[in-house]
């Protein structure tokens, strides 16, 4: 009994536990109040098929959140995610469009997100940018340059295109979709990669303290510029993923999706000042988010109302970090 | 002096307490109008302290306050100021982008309703100029003016604010010589208007020249006060230091080994210049300095953290890549920093990660850190410095300064480094944790570690180390043995006195 107790205590200790339980209320909240308003008999929001549709939804913004977790606990930020989506998307469909080249499409997508990414970085490290001006003004060049890719209309993949390309974004494993599976292996490797790995354990120290990390013999412009090749490769990943599910890509589609993004990484208890969080953490801000946003698209919600409670959300989510830094607490310890 | 005048300023008995530390202890201090009275005391005796209590950036914890013979209770600095204290400090507190007269004003504009009146600004602004003798317009963009003007800025915006009593932190410690006549001129002036100047300078031949009274301070009490007129240089020297060694520190003999540091000739304008000294294995180097005499920049060069304009740096012979941190710590050199917090540790971040951190590329397979090995090697450190915490994944922040200061120690001993320099290893932690880590010095050089202390403490120094540099404004002033050293001479040296008594470093 007692082994049971401290197991839960271990458990609320954990990064982002809280935000768990949290998330498990507001699943059950969503329930009773489906139930109070519709009048078939059984389960509505926490069907198996509902959550695992949730999660599918999620992927291609927890794919890029996972990147984004290594590029905050260093400290930084990429407000570019968004717009380098919906330009990777449109490079996605041209490539598909004028060769049909399945693996070009996909690893080549890859491949220009890690560059953009890599555009990003040196920005960042190398000429010493501030990361929120830097990646604001790559973001409208990136805006841009989708636009100019798709001269503003609707590029369509055609639906006899690759096998192989339209393997990797609509294949399923019995119930799991494949974009689930994508998203479950970014976490892993990612979260391997952070927790376990010399270079994540080096991003934690330079967002904690950069000055000490620089005593320490770390090389933090590589380290940083690193993060944001990652970053940028997930959203290639994304976007690649995305084509090959839906075939058709609007310019405009991903717009604000950089939000979303911050919200689900914060959410999970990345410190914007850097040094703090896990790519565990931000499982549970996506999934947060995605119950979230679900819930409210179920009830109906009109999405004016779900855009002002998200940035209530965020603005709450940073403001309990920014409170906890300081070390202001809002309860009392026992 | 008639004693019969009201002091403006008397302390009485004054206690400061910080956590663990006894800053002041029934110090006493009394200031008249138009007088000049220099404070004196080694770093960390407890001037700072007594001067933010003056201003009420410190609030005493016991003893009484008088200012024109009546008690009061400054309880922050805009309090003091408007009783007529104020302080110019070290460093400058100028907002470059604005023009001298807004500088002069900051704060307390004149204003014509709710507007600026700045007919009435640039007018006043003149005026103190004047009184000053600065031949500037107001209308100067304060960051164009030289460090020594920027300080002159400083003072008017004391008269502007009717200060009666101003303090002087190391007012000539970025100075010019031309710049420092300016400055005893205008306090000169000032002596004259009866306001009265503490003046808080290492250099003690100003100290002479400049004041009426000086008092000594040492450990937070006082030990003298005397008329300049029966003060020498030697018998404040005296003053300042007056200690025995300890018996904490645990000295040994230990044979020398090959040269591991040699360093020739490294300049770094306007910071230091022309250092040149070498360190064997087994053998512990001091450097002793006062505070800002350019001791933790020769080494933060060396270290690579801070570039040099000239000279070389070799490590076991071979030379050592410059402004690389990294290249350093592969040559074997290891760094505890002056700020712990600041420049070696990480708070929020665990006990282990940090103390592992350097090693961590050692300890790991194609960059997948060995947890096991991170882990036992953790336990052993723990263990065999004692730090005192319940967990490894405890976060630093939570230990205390002695224990933070072992993570730090710990981080280096782990790369198993052939020259480990420390800067400052003992500030701010208690005596025990000190004992600790002096012993843990001697067991490393008598490894066969090259050792550098860097410090302020001349008895840390003496206790320590083989032999002894002195540093003063950026160059080497003396190369002691430290064997039958007299403190004095240390001293005398470090504040440029020295009677160049050139060892020709060690090279028997």
């Amino acid at each position: 009994m007692s082994k049971l107790k401290e197991g839960w205590k271990k458990f609320l200790t954990l990064n982002g536990a809280s935000m768990f339980v949290a998330m498990v209320v507001i699943i059950i909240l969503f329930e009773i109040v489906m139930q109070l308003t519709k009048t078939t008999s059984g389960l509505v929001f926490m069907t198996p098929g509902n959550l695992l549709g949730i999660l599918r939804q999620q992927a291609y913004i927890g794919i890029i959140a996972f990147g984004l977790t290594l590029v905050m606990i260093t400290g930084n930020i990429d407000l570019s995610v968004g717009s380098m989506l919906t330009m990777l998307c449109c490079v996605c469909a041209k490539f598909m469009m004028s060769t049909d080249n399945g693996f070009l499409g996909f690893f080549g997508t890859i491949a220009i997100g890690a560059v953009c990414g890599l555009l990003n970085g040196v920005l960042v490290s190398h000429v010493k940018l501030n990361s929120f001006i830097t990646t604001l003004g790559t973001s409208s060049i990136f805006t841009a340059l989708a636009l100019k890719i798709s001269a503003g209309t609707v590029l369509v993949i055609p639906n006899d295109c690759s096998p192989f390309f339209q393997f990797m974004g609509t294949a399923a494993l019995g119930p799991i979709h494949i974009l689930i599976i994508w998203l479950v292996i970014v976490a892993v490797v990612l979260g391997l990669l952070l927790s376990r790995t010399v270079f994540g354990q080096q991003l934690y120290s330079i967002g904690s303290n950069p000055v000490a990390a620089r005593f320490s013999g770390i090389k933090s412009k590589r380290n940083i510029c690193i993060s944001y090749v990652i970053t940028g490769a997930c959203c290639g990943l994304a976007a690649a993923v995305m084509m090959a599910n839906a075939l058709s890509s609007n310019p405009q589609n991903a717009s604000g999706k950089e939000m979303e993004i911050i919200l689900c990484v914060v959410l999970g208890g990345v410190s914007v000042t850097g040094g703090k969080g896990s790519v565990w953490g931000t499982i549970i801000g996506v999934m947060f988010y995605g119950v979230l946003s679900a819930g409210f698209t179920q009830l109906n919600l009109s999405i004016y109302l779900q855009w002002v409670i998200m940035g209530a959300i965020m603005v709450a989510a940073l403001s309990m970090d920014v409170l906890k830094e300081k070390g202001v607490r809002l309860w009392k310890k026992k | 002096m008639t004693e019969e005048r009201v002091p403006l300023i008397e302390l009485k008995n004054i206690t400061k307490v910080f956590p663990g530390v006894k800053a002041l202890s029934e110090v006493c201090f009394t200031l008249f109008p138009g007088e000049v009275h220099s404070l004196c005391g080694e770093n960390g005796a407890g001037k700072s302290t007594l001067i933010k209590v003056m201003t009420g950036a410190h609030q005493a914890d016991g003893g009484e306050y008088f200012i024109d013979g009546k008690p009061v209770h400054i309880s922050s600095t805009q309090e003091g100021i408007a009783l007529g204290v104020s302080c110019v400090y070290q460093e400058l507190s100028i907002a470059p982008q604005l023009d001298v007269a807004k500088n002069l004003y900051i704060g307390n504009l004149p204003m014509k309703g709710k507007l600026i009146d700045h007919k009435k600004l640039y007018h006043d602004a003149a005026d103190i100029l004047s009184q000053l003798g600065m031949e500037i317009s107001p209308k100067t963009i304060a960051g164009d003016l030289s460090v020594g003007q920027q300080q002159m800025i400083e003072i008017g915006r004391a008269l502007t604010r009717n200060a009666r009593c101003i303090i002087m932190d190391e007012p000539t410690s970025s100075l010019s010589e031309a710049e420092t006549e300016t400055l005893f001129k205008i306090i000169g002036i000032l002596q004259e208007r009866g306001i009265a100047i503490i003046y808080i300078s290492h250099k003690l031949d100003e100290v002479m020249q400049l004041s009426d009274r000086i008092t000594v301070i040492r450990d937070g009490q006082n030990v003298i006060t005397m008329n300049t007129a029966d003060a020498t240089q030697e018998s404040l020297i005296t003053n300042m230091l007056g200690r025995a060694l300890d018996t904490m520190y645990d000295k040994q003999d230990i044979p020398f080994g090959d040269t591991v540091l040699e360093v020739k000739n490294l300049t770094s304008p306007g910071v230091f210049e022309d250092i040149s000294f070498d360190v064997r294995a087994g053998e512990t180097v001091g450097f002793f300095g006062l505070v800002g005499a350019g001791r933790s920049e020769i080494m933060r060069a060396i270290f690579g953290v801070d570039k040099y304009t000239e000279g070389s740096v070799a490590i076991c012979g071979k030379p050592l890549k410059p402004n690389n941190p990294s290249a350093a710590i592969d040559a074997g050199i290891g760094f505890c920093t002056e700020d712990r917090k600041k420049e070696g540790l990480m708070l929020k971040l665990s006990i282990l990660l940090n103390m592992t951190l350097v090693k961590l590329p050692e300890i790991s397979k194609l960059g997948v850190i060995d947890r096991k090995k991170q882990k036992q090697l953790g336990d052993h450190y723990v263990n065999a410095i004692s730090i005192k915490t319940p967990s490894l994944m405890q976060l630093v922040g939570n230990l205390s300064g002695g224990n933070q200061q072992k993570v730090v120690v710990a981080k280096w001993l782990m790369m198993d480094p052939k020259l480990l320099i420390v800067d400052e290893p003992t500030r701010g932690i208690d005596v025990g944790s000190k004992a600790e880590i002096y012993s843990l010095l001697t067991e490393l050089a008598k490894q066969g570690v090259a050792v550098i202390v860097v410090s302020s403490e001349i008895e840390e120094i003496l206790g320590t180390c083989d032999r002894v540099i002195t540093i003063c404004e950026g160059k080497k002033t003396a190369d002691y043995q430290v064997e039958g050293l007299e403190p004095e001479t240390v001293l005398a040296a470090a504040l440029g006195h020295a009677e160049y008594k050139w060892e020709g470093g060690d090279k028997a």
